[in-house]
This record gives structure tokens, C-alpha cells and sequence, in this order.
């Protein structure tokens, strides 16, 4: 692993995971034979974690074991008190041997729980696993349960494959909740056009999420740029970094609708201080205190914005497409570093769906408008082109400029193939030619008429891709949808016919979801079809296991997926509410448990 | 925040060369006689506001401004010298630049063979 460390540009510290070695409690013989392979097995699972799981800036993720083994209410609570006070936001409890569930076990009802028991014969793990579970179900504390598929012996201290991915999903989702904990969503504005995710939903944010919503007027970054509150020396070398590095594109407008050069300069000005305007009012800023902002230096703690934009803002000034790309993306003027996450038109909800991408992957995100489902044989009448591969059974067209990372060009490679990988891991040979493959078009001005730039590339296909949706249904609460896919290549001209269909100016990805043959996973269209809202958010890599598990943490259903069922992994209790029914259980599960924070 | 504006000699090479002239390519427009307007105007609001930080940033776009109208104010050197002090001043310009001149910064930071200007009121 790259040792690159960015800094935690959140108010706290990063949440731990606490290891707890629960044991025998019989001493005078039991628990003393037991104490070391205990202690060793909370070492193992320690040692995985912190190899292989990583904040979003980069940090290796801290473990906290607790300083003895758990063997009653006593060590149970000197645990608890130690994990308090280490900042520890999940728990994993470890075991080879019988212990006295219920005086043993987690009893913090905020925090993401599992419990490893061994899978040996020599001490029974797995039947203290089973028991600290069927208290975990009986007191509503959740719990998710770790058992090896095959018998180790007693002495083993090799963490075997199948339990080795569930501590590590476990780790990457218990994480993200406890990251989300006491954030906050910043609202540049307020609906945007009448897109319900854009109508903040405080609640859904508070009691699920654990996370407050802050509101800032978009006049909020008229004042400071009128009276010029960002570092002036930064926005000299910012704008004179995106002369160099952001290609203008080709101008689409009519004559008769074109900005004038002189426009269009200012317009860079603006959109360049918007973006670092945001990203203040987002995080704070030191340098603003020294000039004498000192309000304005702290910002409001944001882990997630969304900005309205049209149509007040950009009806009357440039739009926010440069602000919401160059934030999401890995790199800017000052380097690589981790992204910013915007959401476009305030639509929150996608925004979440971003907010649990980064943190399961710490890779920038995609969001885009669902736009268009192609069948064969409408690619067909259009362009004369037959699909084939993994297009054969029709694409989605994906496309929406401004919150789209630009790491989403797919100029990151992985093994040679087209990746987007955590920032600390991106080159800069591959951030440049992400830039290289981007043009910046001045915006269509009958959609905006204050001007401003719109990113526009195309995504390198065989990508694979996770693209997720949180909706609100009234009388339901929030529900995630989820589909695994690929971005996919077509010709060039094909793409072009495609593409120039509809606005040119905006980045696009050609997805097609991989099909299961039932539900909304048919056929392509079917995907489409129950899409649950204009906009998705992509994630790179296949992690709807990880999206399910972290869903199932904070409570929330997940209506439509194509996760294979022995990749689901749920607390115990998931299974009570229907073994031969997942998505049905997840439902019954999520109404009965209600929101995490109540 | 101790604010320095500091002046910088330099030369516009262009001046010694034969047939130079800084008003050759000279464009006027509606347009960039407004945006040098603006940023007079936000110029000396910025001084009654006694807000530094605009007052560079200002300084800086009615410089552009006049580039717009004047490109031969610019030249390869003038923009190197900008560049080194783009990351840690406010604002710039090039004051007399016809022949060579003063490039003025407006930045915290003392820059090494710069004169320093103290303006004081009269009743300092």
C-alpha cells in the first residue's frame, strides 16, 4: 500500500474498530487455557484490518483491542468504557470458545456489531456465536454473524478466506456508518426544477444516517465573491492552472446565443472561485481566518453538499458544472488529494448514494442522469450498428455534466484495464490524462443562461461499475436500488450518432447491467424500467455486496439488486424475519428495527 | 494581516526593440472599456471598504483589463515574473509599462529585491 496520507478535513477524529476477545470465564483451568489463542485471534483480525482496510484520506483504519479478554459484565463494561473513550464506532467480537452471552456481549445500540466465533471442535465458538446472537435478536441489537465454512483445529491461527471477506466487508461498511456519524449534508439552495431529492428531508438525514443538514443561501458565495472572502493567492494560481490544464471545447450555442470572449473569461473567474468557494463554505479554510474571516474559516463540517444551481443561480450567473466536477475529481491545482463530494442540482439523495460509494471504495464518484435505454434494435435503426458483448442486450445511457469526477474518463488502469482508483494510488501521469481526455464547452445557454463550462468525455468501457439510488416513499422511508454492470465501448461514429441526440456538452457512459434473467434484472429495459429516480450514482468495482451490507447496518431495505444470494450478507436477525425470502426479511427486517438513530 | 504592496523594476523588453509600439493591436470595445471600469470601481470600493484582500484582486483584474485593450503591455518576461509570484500575492500591475516599469505587488510577504511602500495618512 502507498503510505500517502491526506488530512482528516472532518471536525473529530477517524472512527476505530474495537476488538473484543470475549472468553470462558471459568478460571482455574478454562479460561486460562484459553487466554492466549483469544488474545491471538483479536491480534489476527487487528493486523487484517489495518493491512487492508483505509479512510477516505488515505489512513489506515486503527484497531483497539480491549485490554483483557471479555469474560463477564465487568470486563464487558472496562471494555465499553475504553472503546468510548478511543473514539471506536464498530465493534467486532472474537471467540474460540464458550462465553456467557449475554453478560458478554456489545450492548452499544449505535454502533455496527459482528461476532466472529471460531469454527473449532475443541471449544464450542460457534455455539456462544449462536447463543450472543439469539441475544443480540432478543434485545434488538443487530448483529452480524462470522463462522468459517470448515473446521479449524484448535491452535490455527490462520484467518481462513470466507471469514477473512466478511470481517472486511463488515469493517467497510461499519466504517462508513460510523464516518457518517455527526456529519453534515450542506444545501448550496434549495429544490432544484422540482427534483424531489432536492427536497431536503432533515429527518431521513438525522434518524438514519445520523447526520444534520445545513442550508446555505446561494448568495452566500456572491458575498464572498464580491467581497472577496477565499485566498486571493490560491485562486492566482488556481485559475492560472485551469487555463492551462482545462481545454475549452467546442462552442455548440448559435451565434446568436454565444457569450462573448470576454464572457466567457470572466465566467472562469467565477466558476474557479465558486468551486474553492464551495469547498470553504463545505470544510473551512484556515487562510480565511488570517484574513480576517473567521466565521467563514471554519466551515459547516460537510461531508456531502449538493448545489441547486438552476434555475435561480444559473438563470443569472455561471453554471455549477466546473465547481461540482473539479470538487468530485481526485485532482485540482494543488495536487491529488481525496474528492469533494457534490452532488448537482441538490439532489441529496443521489448525493448519498455517492457519500456510501466514496466510503466503501475512497474512489471519486460518478453522478449522472439516467438518460436513455438503447435496445438493440433501436442502436440498430439509429446507426445501422449491431450490438454485441456485453452491450448485445441493449445499454443505458448515462450523461450529466458537473458532478461527474472527471477520474471517471477510465484513465486510471488497474492491471492495464480501465479503472478509477483511490486517490493516494493515482499517478500523476494518469490525473493529467484524465484532463487531456476532458474538454470544458461553455454551456448551452438555453439551459443556462449565465454561462459557464460543462465537462465532456466519453468513459473507456470494461469498467466495472456499481450504480445505486436511494429513494424516499412516503409511508416507507428511504429504500436503495442497486445494479451491477460494465461501462461498455461502442464505435466511435456509433457513440457519436448516440451521443449528439442529445446535449454533447456533458461527459458520457454507456452501461449495461448484468442480467439475471428475473425481476428488474430481465432484461435492460427492466433495469430502466424501475430505475426509481433521474439520477444514479456509479461507484467503480462490483460492491453490492458492500452497498446491502451497509444498507442493512443503517436499516434501510434494498428493493432491487443482482447480488447473488451467497454474497448478501445481513445481521443475524435478517434471517427470523424470512430465511427463504431475503428481500422480503430485508424489508420486515429494516420496519421492524427502524431508523438507526431513531 | 500586515499587507506589504511592493514594487518590482522591470523591463518591457519589447520597448528598446525598432517600430515598437505599446499601442499597436490596441482593441476597444464597449466590452473591455467596461470590465476596466468595473474593476476601477470595485477598486476604490475596495479601498473605502479598506478590504486588502479585494483591493488586490482588483488591482489584478483592471491589469488584465487593460492587457485586453493593450496586449503589448504583455510580454514572455512580464508573465515569468507573474508566475513566480502568482502563488503568494494578492494582486499585480504593471504600472508604466510602455517602456518598462514597476510591477506592484500587493502581498504579505516580503519579496527579495522589491521596495517596500509605507502609505500613511496625513495625520500619521
Amino acid at each position: 500500500m502507498s503510505t500517502t496520507v491526506g488530512p482528516n478535513r472532518w471536525i473529530g477524529s477517524l472512527p476505530k474498530i474495537g476488538i473484543r476477545p470475549t472468553i470462558d470465564g471459568r478460571r482455574k483451568g478454562v479460561r486460562e487455557s484459553l487466554e492466549e489463542q483469544t488474545m491471538s485471534m483479536a491480534r489476527a483480525v487487528a493486523e487484517l484490518l489495518t493491512m487492508n482496510v483505509r479512510h477516505p484520506n488515505g489512513q489506515s483504519v486503527e484497531c483497539v483491542i480491549a485490554d483483557t479478554t471479555i469474560g463477564g459484565v465487568a470486563e464487558a463494561a472496562a471494555c465499553a468504557e475504553k472503546f468510548a473513550r478511543a473514539g471506536v464506532g464498530l465493534s467486532i467480537t472474537v471467540t474460540p470458545c464458550w462465553c456467557y452471552g449475554s453478560e458478554t456481549m456489545d450492548m452499544d445500540p449505535l454502533i455496527p456489531k459482528a461476532v466472529w466465533g471460531f469454527n473449532g471442535t475443541e471449544r464450542p465458538g460457534a455455539v456462544y456465536l449462536a447463543a450472543v446472537l439469539a441475544a443480540h435478536n432478543q434485545k434488538g441489537l443487530p448483529a452480524f454473524s462470522i463462522y468459517g465454512q470448515d473446521v479449524q483445529d484448535g491452535g490455527d491461527q490462520h484467518i481462513p478466506e470466507d471469514v477473512r471477506e466478511k470481517l472486511l466487508r463488515f469493517a467497510r461498511a461499519g466504517l462508513a456508518v460510523a464516518t457518517l456519524r455527526g456529519k453534515s449534508y450542506l444545501s448550496f439552495g434549495a429544490v432544484s426544477m422540482g427534483i424531489a431529492g432536492s427536497i431536503m428531508d432533515n429527518n431521513f438525514f438525522e434518524s438514519y444516517l445520523g447526520m444534520r443538514v445545513e442550508t446555505v443561501d446561494m448568495t452566500e458565495f456572491l458575498r464572498r465573491i464580491e467581497e472577496c472572502i477565499y485566498a486571493p493567492e490560491e485562486f492566482n494560481h488556481a485559475l492560472s492552472w485551469v487555463k492551462e490544464n482545462c481545454k475549452e471545447g467546442r462552442e455548440y450555442n448559435p451565434p446568436e446565443k454565444q457569450r462573448s470572449r470576454a464572457q466567457k473569461d470572466r465566467d472562469w473567474e467565477t466558476v474557479v472561485k465558486m468551486a474553492m468557494i464551495a469547498r470553504d463554505v463545505m470544510n473551512g479554510n484556515p487562510r480565511l481566518a488570517e484574513l480576517g474571516f473567521g466565521e467563514e474559516a471554519l466551515g459547516r463540517n460537510a461531508i456531502l453538499s449538493g448545489f441547486q444551481g438552476q434555475r435561480q443561480w444559473t438563470d443569472y450567473k455561471p453554471n455549477g458544472d466546473f465547481l461540482e466536477a473539479i470538487l468530485n475529481t481526485s485532482f485540482d491545482w494543488n495536487g491529488h488529494r481525496q474528492p469533494y463530494l457534490v452532488a448537482t442540482e441538490n439532489d441529496s439523495l443521489n448525493g448519498t448514494c455517492m457519500l456510501f460509494g466514496h466510503l466503501l471504495t475512497n474512489t471519486a464518484q460518478i453522478f449522472a442522469d439516467v438518460r436513455t435505454y438503447w435496445s438493440p434494435a433501436a442502436v440498430k435503426r439509429v446507426t445501422g450498428h449491431e450490438l454485441s458483448g456485453r452491450a448485445s442486450d441493449g445499454i443505458i445511457h448515462l450523461i450529466n455534466s458537473g458532478a461527474c469526477t472527471l477520474d471517471a474518463t477510465g484513465w486510471h488502469e488497474i492491471d492495464g484495464r480501465p479503472a478509477i482508483k483511490p486517490w493516494w494510488e493515482v499517478t500523476p501521469d494518469e490525473a493529467q490524462k484524465c484532463f487531456e481526455a476532458t474538454t470544458w464547452h461553455p454551456a448551452m445557454t438555453e439551459y443556462f443562461r449565465g454561462g459557464g463550462y460543462s465537462s465532456t468525455f466519453l468513459t473507456r468501457g470494461n469498467m466495472p461499475v456499481t450504480m445505486s439510488r436511494l429513494n424516499l416513499v412516503k409511508g416507507l422511508g428511504p429504500v436503495l436500488q442497486l445494479a451491477e454492470g460494465w461501462t461498455v465501448d461502442l464505435p466511435e461514429e456509433v457513440h457519436r450518432q448516440l451521443n449528439e441526440r442529445t446535449n454533447p456538452t456533458w461527459p458520457t457512459h454507456w452501461f449495461a447491467p448484468k442480467l439475471t434473467g428475473q425481476g428488474a434484472f430481465r432484461d435492460v429495459y427492466s433495469v430502466m424500467a424501475n430505475w426509481g429516480a433521474n439520477h444514479g450514482a456509479l461507484s467503480y468495482g462490483h460492491i453490492g455486496s458492500d452497498l446491502i451490507s451497509l444498507a442493512s447496518m443503517l436499516h434501510i431495505p434494498v428493493c432491487m439488486h443482482n447480488v447473488p444470494e451467497e454474497k448478501i450478507f445481513r445481521p443475524s436477525a435478517w434471517g427470523a424475519f424470512g430465511a427463504s425470502d431475503y428481500t422480503g426479511a430485508d424489508y420486515r427486517a429494516c420496519a421492524n428495527f427502524g431508523p438507526l438513530y431513531g | 494581516m500586515p499587507v506589504r504592496i511592493l514594487v518590482h523594476y522591470t523591463v518591457n523588453e519589447n520597448s528598446s526593440r525598432e517600430n515598437y509600439n505599446v499601442l499597436a493591436n490596441t482593441t476597444f470595445d464597449r466590452e473591455r472599456a467596461k470590465a476596466l471600469s468595473d474593476s476601477a470601481e470595485a477598486h476604490w470600493q475596495a479601498i473605502l471598504d479598506r478590504n486588502i484582500v479585494c483591493f488586490g484582486q482588483t488591482m489584478r483584474a483592471g491589469f488584465e483589463a487593460q492587457v485586453a485593450m493593450f496586449p503589448n503591455m504583455m510580454n514572455d518576461r512580464v508573465a515569468g515574473l507573474l508566475d513566480q509570484y502568482r502563488n503568494f500575492a494578492i494582486g499585480w500591475k504593471l504600472s508604466s509599462a510602455g517602456g518598462g516599469g514597476y510591477l506592484i505587488l500587493v502581498c504579505e510577504k516580503p519579496v527579495p529585491g522589491s521596495i517596500r511602500v509605507i502609505a500613511r495618512r496625513e495625520t500619521d
